[in-house]
């Protein structure tokens, strides 16, 4: 019953949200505008133009990226029994910075390569934490396992870094280093939001095997299921979300460690429970996130990652401070 | 032995001053540099070195001992091969008062209250991240360096934040600050920086013993008639203030005070005012190469000397962790 006001609410949440997404930012516009815009999609008149090339395809990306960090999350905290796992803090968004620097360093890419490049950006800083984590030592403590994400991520951090200035690319992807959704546009959308589907998809199809394997690899082995295969099968989906997210994005940290923790408080451990409740409550929160960057300092856009770790650093603090982690 | 490692680092730090008055957009062969020095060189070329390059050299060799003694001492007094103030955040704390002072107080780079401020922020962000990692009176190193990477994303994302407001200039030299380019290049800065090392070091030096001690671990120290706390107080004080100052003046520059005392506890066994000495021989050693390779890489501006310290000391972190770790479960078993 608890669980079912909770998503009650939370979309009624979600869909304020998204409207509110819609009407705020640097122009504002009543809400008559918003609604003749949407039903006239592609109009003429200079509103419509602005709901529908910027504010429109920023809702749309925020909420699937939102949910992309948020489940990405989720999945390796259950697989890892990390409760610090988070893309950002392990270096998987680093990783994919650097594969969209070498992209933007060689080519002039489109949508779909940079969010090819990404990907393999990831799937490397994944692959080293796929093989540490196998590693007793980063079994038995999260901690460490955060120490070598944040050695993983300065380092990939300092080689595109590097990369920008070889290759003079500061206007190009500045405001992805940041954070922001800002510059969305309706070709990214229609390649990332398929794929970011897909993964959340197959999270969805995980989620009994994913509850099994917190609860221990033998729970898992004395049901006939292989963890192994549960693990790589979710690395795959935390790829295709992480990877999509970040190349839209950039490297929001915080997302994919705190949501998790706050949908276990109203909706227990369960994943079948979990994966809806963070995909719902990640998309909430970013397009939150998101109005606030555009609202802290107007016009100027505060980027929205800032606002995201500004929340985030201290309900982490919180808990290492109650010895949660 | 030990005789030859001194005299192959003075060697390699004499190779690093020549190189770094020689190369640049402009560069000076040995012999103008030695007409320079001599009074001999052209006016342009007197005004390159001795306006521009010269201090530079100097700051990247204070400041890199200062970062490289500071890891030391956090090393020895936690007991943690992990610890450096880059880590602890340590460095974003004084990074983010010095940015917002230059930001939104004065426009003098030089001014002399901006070692002092440097230190107010580090030593809040220390109180932070020991007041979050703390357990009662059990205080675990690993969860310190957590809690310190934790407070350091928080202090970056504020110091990006307070960028918002502030002018073009300003946003430009905060990039260049968090990635850690050496940015107080005259006199007035080496003033700065030279006072408070030449008041630490010594003191530090002369405390040696008592450090020796401390290095054998908690109980032997307290054992051996030390008064751990206290000592313990005045070199964590120490290297708060000499991380502090020196990141003021060279930016966010991380894994600096990791390799320098590592390279140091290598070559030589015990733990000594040798030990501590040489570490900071290696840290301006390598802040100063670091500097000169990134104006090398780039021939039309320069890549920031922290970059490339973290593109070595990154996969060094890494290494350490993975065999100190496996090394203290082995022990645990």
């Amino acid at each position: 019953m608890k669980k079912k006001i909770f998503f009650l609410f939370i979309v009624v949440l979600l869909v304020l949200a998204s409207v509110s997404s819609l009407r705020y930012g640097a122009s504002d516009n009543s809400w008559r505008e918003i609604y003749h815009a949407l039903l006239q999609l592609g109009g003429n008149n200079q509103t419509q133009q602005l709901i529908y090339y910027l504010r429109l395809p920023r809702t749309i990306a925020s909420l699937f990226i939102g949910a992309a960090f948020a489940v990405s999350g989720a999945l390796m905290q259950g697989i890892t029994h990390n409760p610090l796992a988070d893309s950002g803090l392990l270096g998987i968004n680093a990783g994919a910075g650097l594969g969209l620097a070498l992209v933007f360093a060689f080519t002039n890419p489109t949508p779909a390569m940079t969010m090819f490049a990404s990907f393999i950006g990831a799937a490397i800083a994944l692959a080293i934490i796929y093989i540490a984590s196998s590693r007793i030592i980063f079994v038995r403590s999260s901690i460490h396992m955060v120490l070598l994400g944040a050695a993983i991520g300065s380092f990939f951090t300092a080689l595109s870094q590097s990369i920008r200035l070889l290759f003079n690319l500061n206007q190009e992807i500045t405001f992805w280093f940041v954070g922001g959704s800002a510059n969305v546009t309706w070709p990214q959308i229609q390649i990332a939001v398929p794929v970011m589907t897909l993964g959340i998809m197959g999270a969805w199809l995980l989620r009994n095997q994913i509850t099994l394997l917190s609860i221990g690899d033998e729970a898992a082995i004395s049901l006939g299921k292989n963890p192994q295969r549960i693990r790589q099968l979710s690395m795959f989906c935390v790829l295709l979300l992480a990877g999509t997210a970040v190349s839209l994005v950039g490297a929001i940290s915080f997302l994919g460690l705190i949501i998790p923790h706050i949908v276990r408080f109203f909706v227990g451990h369960d994943y079948r429970w979990v994966i809806p409740a963070t995909v719902l409550f990640g998309a909430f929160f970013f397009v939150v996130a998101d109005v606030l960057s555009r609202l802290v300092a107007p016009p100027l856009e505060t980027p929205v990652g800032v606002i995201v770790t500004l929340i985030g650093v201290p309900l982490l603090l919180l808990q290492i401070r109650k010895g949660n982690v | 032995m030990k005789k030859r490692v001194w005299a192959l680092l003075s060697l390699l730090l004499i190779i690093g001053i020549t190189l770094s008055l020689s190369v640049g957009t402009i560069s000076l062969s040995v012999t103008e540099i030695l007409a320079v020095l001599t009074g001999d060189g052209t006016p342009a070329q007197q005004l390159l070195v001795f306006h521009f390059r010269f201090p530079r050299t100097l700051i990247a060799i204070f400041a890199g001992a200062g970062l490289a003694i500071s890891g030391y001492l956090f090393q020895t007094v936690t007991h943690n091969d992990l610890a450096e103030p880059g880590i602890l955040s340590i460095n974003a704390g004084a990074g983010l008062t010095v940015l917002l002072y230059l930001g939104f107080f004065t426009n003098h780079s030089s001014n002399n209250l901006l070692p002092l401020i440097a230190c107010s922020g580090s030593f809040f962000a220390a109180f932070l991240v020991y007041f979050c990692g703390k357990q009662g009176e059990n205080v675990a190193m690993n969860r310190l360096l957590l809690s310190g990477v934790a407070v350091n994303a928080g202090i970056s994302a504020l110091t990006l934040i307070s960028t918002v407001n502030v002018s073009q200039d300003s946003y430009r030299f905060v990039t260049a600050w968090l990635s850690g380019t050496i940015w107080g290049t005259t006199w007035q800065h080496i003033m700065m920086i030279l006072p408070i090392l030449f008041c630490l070091i010594p003191f530090i030096l002369w405390q040696g013993k008592s450090l020796e001690v401390m290095a054998l671990g908690d109980k032997q120290a307290i054992g051996l008639g030390l008064s751990l706390k206290k000592k313990q107080l005045f070199f964590l004080f120490s290297a708060i203030v000499l991380a502090a100052v020196s990141v003021a003046l060279i930016g966010n520059i991380s894994f600096l005070g990791l390799i320098a005392p590592h390279l140091a506890k290598n070559l030589i066994h015990q733990r000594n005012n040798l030990t501590l000495l040489m570490s900071a021989f290696f840290g301006a050693i390598l802040l100063l190469y670091s500097d000169i390779v990134g104006r090398v890489i780039l021939s039309n501006g320069e890549m920031a000397a922290g970059i490339i310290v973290s593109i070595v000391g990154a996969p060094y972190f890494i290494f350490r962790l993975l065999k100190t770790n496996q090394g203290a479960f082995n022990k645990a078993k």
